[in-house]
């Protein structure tokens, strides 16, 4: 029975093994491999910083550039820190988690192999042609490269290597992760379900990529006729892409949820797998939201739009109740402090890997209080194509998901290589920092974005016609940048460090702590923090949807039913 | 799972819990925005606002733009993909003034028939539009026009129609004082009646036709003067590349997504004097930086 997820359900319940002790005992290969998966993360991640960098501080008015650089530098931005680094720091963690449920590590090694050589081609593809060609962002939408057909074949062309390389990595996980099930008492642990929901949700995004990329690239190369629907095709794409991240953020949870705590799931393995799949019942007929500004689209298909988008959140949430509250739990069984939220304060805050977490999920509620005002159809024409949209989506992109992987990557790296994290008081510290930038970005981003600014655009005085205040709003998004990208470069630094230090020392994991057992955990004990937490959100939500409102009806166009039309 | 457990620790309380999100959908529909089950969506008693408790303004005209007929109303001057670029073109040389501005006159609209005559009889009883153009006067002395809104058309390949609007009424200014206000460079929130071209018929007369073509990397026309208080029903369509427009009012903006191959039709009044950035929203090259007209209202 392996045992690297927490689950009562099981036989061996007494068994929290941490994650890093299962890895720490994978073969050299495969612990190899996923190092070598963590390091080519940060490469995208490092230049998606820097280019991050330069937009943010471009859009404040503290850099010029031509606009054809400053395009530039905003397809690399998008296209390093959203396509390649989010997604190869889900390969490490997913051939991680999956090598972790087997004792004999990775199945189908090969396939690891070739998808590395697959995305490490696809990622010089896709920066070399941003680097070089007229810049599309990242979405390389080929009406915009009519006259360049080279770049817009590039940009395919990375696209689709990624999402061949994506797909080699799954199907290595998935059958990794079903040969350790028959080899053992037959059942499935909650990670190695999530792994295998995780990793078909991959290979769906790769179809998905493949529908919106192959035609862009075979008209590019002169194979085929020009892309009637790279649009649509793009956002049905487009919206699996940015729910897998928050998957893949979930599972790491559950996993740092163990290592830093030893605290398993007091609901069980079966309910956590319940959890996993709903992310795939919940998602893919949510995408409809993205197209409400589009001329053309139906008011049946606005209203189904609006009304399956609040489902959206449901798997974040509950997984987040199961984490909070199995912490909640075990810290009580442990004798954390009587009191509401005492138990808080015992919470390992001085592990970097926790705090990334902690900060991970703060930053997800406030993403999400956001995130409802936009999906309202209602709103729509008021903040579609805003800075509104950068503003919040940071906190998921960078509070949320990528603090959550750099977390992952804080246990993975000694784990798999040995070593310790550099300075580690300074590595716990770092999230607050990237949380605090983040807040001064999203609050002046969401500001400029109500008053109209829009995203995508540099100079935002339009020869002297914008509102004035649009400057000065863009300033603080530029300063809260600075904070929060300053605060990533230390983290990213303090992560290379700690990858260069692998093979000085021994893989030395700790011992397992004795995990408390259901009986200590669940009794009479009660968990309120995540509910409270929860209807501290929805109440957060209804405020921020309430001042959407008001802002609406104070317009001088009170912008309601605001679409384009039928 | 042990049976005297607390009912916080429970599967089923964390499960429902995770739905909580869905508890938006009464702040929704206190709004009159949420379409379903609250809200009369899309039927011709659309008029969730009305008798709202939230909504201090009986006077608000409900459009009621899923009606049928008022499709058929304007079917009969629709302009499609195909007439725009003509239409298009005869709007710029009839109304281009020596200065380069474009200020479009009553002609425009003599020139075809409306068939306007249908719209008032389309619309539900009960139905004051004209009160909707008349809510901003009753707001006390403050720069925010208001209106009556609705959806703009669409017509793509001379099928035209509207989805459910939810009119709203501007409610009364809490926002004098705002940052954004004094600091406009621009005179602040000239008021802009935003209908639907039958109500906009009914309350002002036949509105003007305005044609607004949005191309790479600008738009025709660039420097629209209009007059307040009068209808314009404006028809817009990228002419190259998808682009956006966005009309500027200092305190937000509303925004449209045009395509090629896709006409938008939007009603506007403006209700007082003021000038107007319009700025392209989507991305449609490196000259999309910039990419702007104005509207001086006078
Ligand atoms: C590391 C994780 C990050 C991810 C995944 C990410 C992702 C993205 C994405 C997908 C976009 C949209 C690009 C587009 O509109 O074409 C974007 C825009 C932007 N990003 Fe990031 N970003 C990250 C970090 C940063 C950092 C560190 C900064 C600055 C310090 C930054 C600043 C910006 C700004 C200012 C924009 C908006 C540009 C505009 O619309 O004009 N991002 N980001
Ligand atoms: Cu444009």
């Amino acid at each position: 029975m392996t045992d690297i997820a927490f689950s009562f359900d099981e036989a061996d319940s007494t068994a929290a093994v941490r994650p890093s002790l299962r890895l720490a005992g994978l073969p050299w290969i495969d612990r190899r491999l996923t190092l070598v998966f963590v390091a080519l993360s940060l490469v995208p991640l490092a230049l998606g910083l820097g280019f991050g960098l330069a937009v943010v501080l471009a859009r404040g008015g503290f850099l010029g550039f031509e606009p054809e650089t400053a395009y530039r530098l905003l397809t690399l931005h998008g296209t390093s820190a959203f396509f390649w680094w989010l997604y190869l720091a889900q390969v490490a963690l997913m051939i991680a988690l999956a090598a972790g449920e087997r004792r004999e590590g990775l199945a189908a090694r090969p396939l690891v192999v070739a998808a590395a050589v697959v995305l490490v081609a696809g990622l010089a593809l896709s920066e070399g042609t941003a680097v070089m060609l007229t810049p599309l962002l990242y979405d390389a939408n080929p009406d915009l490269g009519r006259d360049d057909p080279a770049a817009v074949a590039g940009m395919a062309g990375g696209h689709l290597l990624l999402a061949l390389g994506l797909a080699l990595a799954s199907v290595a996980a998935i059958v990794t992760v079903l040969r350790a099930r028959e080899r053992e008492t037959g059942a499935m642990t909650a990670m190695g379900f999530g792994v295998l929901a995780w990793a078909g949700f991959l290979i769906v995004s790769g179809i998905a990529s493949i529908n919106a990329f192959l035609p862009n690239l075979l008209w590019a190369i002169g194979r085929g006729g020009f892309p009637a629907h790279a649009a649509t095709e793009w956002h049905i794409l487009f919206h699996n892409l940015h729910y897998l991240p928050l998957m893949a953020m979930v599972l790491t949870w559950y996993a740092l949820t163990l290592e830093t705590t030893g605290t398993r799931s007091a609901f069980g393995a079966s309910f956590s797998k319940v959890v996993f799949a709903s992310y795939l019942v919940f998602v893919p007929p949510t995408s409809l939201y993205h197209m409400f500004l589009e001329p053309g689209l139906s008011e049946g298909v606005r209203v189904a739009g609006t009304l399956l988008s609040l489902f959206v959140s449901v798997p974040t949430l509950i997984a987040f109740l199961v984490i909070v509250s199995s912490l909640e739990l075990s810290t009580r069984a442990r004798g954390a402090p009587a009191g509401l939220f005492g138990w808080i304060g015992r919470l390992p805050w001085r592990s970097p890997a926790f705090a990334g977490m902690g900060v991970a999920v703060v930053a997800t509620l406030l993403g999400l209080v956001f995130a409802f005002v936009l999906i309202q159809e209602k709103f729509a024409p008021l903040i579609s194509d805003t800075f509104f949209v950068p503003g919040y989506f940071h906190f998921f992109a960078v509070g949320a998901v990528s603090e959550t992987f750099l977390a992952g990557f804080l246990v993975l790296i000694p784990a798999l290589g040995g070593g310790r994290v550099w300075r580690p008081g300074l590595m716990a510290a770092l999230p607050w920092g990237v949380l605090g930038g983040l807040l001064i970005f999203g609050a002046f981003g969401i500001a400029a974005g109500l008053e109209g600014v829009p995203r995508r655009t540099f100079d935002v005085a339009y020869d002297g016609a914008a509102p004035v205040a649009w400057a000065g709003l863009m300033r603080g998004v530029a300063i809260g940048g600075a904070i929060f990208g300053s605060a990533l470069v230390l983290q990213v630094f303090g992560v290379v460090a700690t990858l260069c230090g692998v093979g000085r020392g021994t893989v030395a994991p700790r011992r397992a702590d004795p995990a408390p057992s259901e009986a200590d955990v669940v009794g009479p004990a009660v968990a309120w923090t995540g509910p409270l937490a929860v209807i501290v959100l929805v109440v957060a939500m209804s405020g921020a949807t309430i001042g959407a409102f008001e802002l609406m009806r104070s317009l001088p166009i009170v912008a309601v039913g605001g679409h384009s039309g039928h | 799972m042990s049976h005297d457990r607390h009912f916080t620790t429970r599967r089923g309380f964390v499960g429902a819990m995770g739905f909580g999100a869905l508890g938006l959908y009464v702040t929704w529909a206190a709004y009159g925005a949420s379409p379903l089950p609250f809200a009369s969506g899309g039927d011709a008693a659309a008029d969730p606002h009305g008798g709202h408790a939230v909504d201090p303004h009986a006077g608000h005209g409900a459009a009621a733009p899923a009606d049928p007929a008022i499709a058929d109303t304007h079917g009969g001057s629709a302009v499609t993909p195909e007439t725009f670029e003509r239409r298009h073109a005869d709007f710029m040389k009839r109304f281009r003034q020596a200065d380069g501005s474009v200020r479009p006159a009553i002609a425009a609209a003599a020139e075809h028939d409306h068939g306007a005559v249908a719209a008032p009889a389309t619309m539900p009883a009960g139905h004051d539009h004209g009160a909707a153009a008349e809510a901003p006067a009753a707001m006390p002395g403050h720069d925010h026009g208001a209106a009556v809104s609705a959806p703009p058309a669409t017509e793509t390949g001379g099928h035209a129609g509207h989805g459910m609007a939810m009119p709203m009424p501007a409610a009364p200014d809490a926002h004098a004082g705002h940052g954004a206000g004094p600091a406009v460079a621009l005179p602040p929130l000239a008021p802009l009646a935003v209908s639907t071209p039958a109500a906009a018929a009914h309350a002002d007369g036949e509105p003007i036709e305005v044609f607004l073509a949005a191309g790479r990397f600008a738009f025709e026309p660039d420097d629209l003067r209009l007059e307040v208080g009068r209808a314009y029903r404006f028809h817009m369509m990228a002419s190259d590349v998808a682009h956006g427009a966005s009309i500027a009012f200092g305190r937000a903006s509303r925004i449209v997504r045009l395509r090629p191959d896709t006409v938008t039709t939007l009603d506007l009044t403006f209700r007082e004097a003021g000038r107007h950035l319009v700025y392209c929203t989507v991305y449609c090259g490196p000259g999309h930086d910039g990419m702007h007209a104005s509207i001086t209202v006078a």
